[in-house]
């Protein structure tokens, strides 16, 4: 069992690594569920069967308008288009996670306070299945 | 991002202020009857901004602006050095200089104390207090 940092987190959208302009980012994995209850359920309990799975993917950092891979270039005008992500967890190494999916930008963001740097988030929804291995 | 290579571009945008002696960063000196820009060491400097350490920033960089006495003369350069008005305006030169160590030089604000000593003198000194983004690694 080991921890791990956030810093080594590797984020690629469209083959493109925009991990160097990242701050945060965050896969929510949940399924719908459904009630099964019948009458007189023992223990008054509800019974629920799991349904389908759906993820959502959301990411954010800074601005950067100087590398051709910066998350404007990457993301400005795909709203609506599904885009391959892949998703290293725990960075980069033998062994540790990689996560392979598709996702539809729902929206792209820019934040530009008087006194601070550009930001930038991003809203996507998974379609199909998260695709889970272990780097080479 | 190194900050040896920030101050020196940050020195070059001070000299465009006449009135203005900007020895290198970490020589002092004494005032003369320009005006002397001190540039400090900032408090903090955050060196995973971004993942894979793709960004690095200075936040709160102290430079000092002092003006001896506690004359007229002193009060008016200050004054001047945290104006609005170029080329006599220190915070104005701070933005407008041309920086590759870093991406950008921003002049949160200027904190004035007008009871300052500097070398045992009475000075008027004002704080630019600088914020500096740059890339990491």
């Amino acid at each position: 069992m080991a921890t791990a940092h956030g810093k080594l987190t590797k984020i690629q959208i469209t083959a493109k690594d925009i991990s160097p302009f990242t701050k945060n980012s965050q896969l929510e994995r949940a399924a719908s569920t459904h009630d099964t209850t019948g009458y007189a359920p023992t223990g008054d309990a509800k019974l629920f069967a799991g349904g389908t799975r759906e993820a959502k993917f959301t990411c954010s950092g800074v601005y950067d308008n100087t590398v051709s891979v910066g998350p404007r270039l990457v993301l400005v005008g795909n709203e609506g288009t599904s885009m391959a992500i892949i998703r290293n967890v725990e960075g980069i190494g033998t062994g540790k996670p990689n996560e392979a999916f598709n996702a539809i930008l729902e929206k792209y963001v820019e934040t530009n306070p008087h006194d601070d740097m550009v930001t930038w988030s991003a809203d996507f929804q998974v379609t199909g299945p998260i695709t889970v291995t272990a780097l080479p | 991002m190194n900050l040896k290579n920030v101050a020196a571009e940050m020195r070059t945008a001070l000299l465009t202020v006449p009135n203005l002696r900007v020895p290198t960063w970490g020589d002092g000196g004494a005032i003369g009857t320009k005006g002397l820009a001190l540039i400090g060491w900032p408090d903090r400097v955050e060196l995973t901004a971004t993942y894979v350490r793709g960004k690095a920033r200075v936040a709160d960089w102290p430079i000092y602006l002092l003006a001896t006495g506690q004359n007229r003369g002193a009060h008016d350069l200050i004054a001047a050095l945290i104006g609005d008005t170029a080329p006599a305006s220190a915070n104005l030169a701070l933005e407008a200089g041309a920086y590759t160590a870093c991406d950008f030089v921003h002049v949160a604000y200027a904190e004035i104390d007008p009871a300052a000593r500097y070398q045992g003198s009475p000075v008027i000194a004002a704080v630019l207090h600088v914020d500096v983004n740059g890339p990491g690694k």
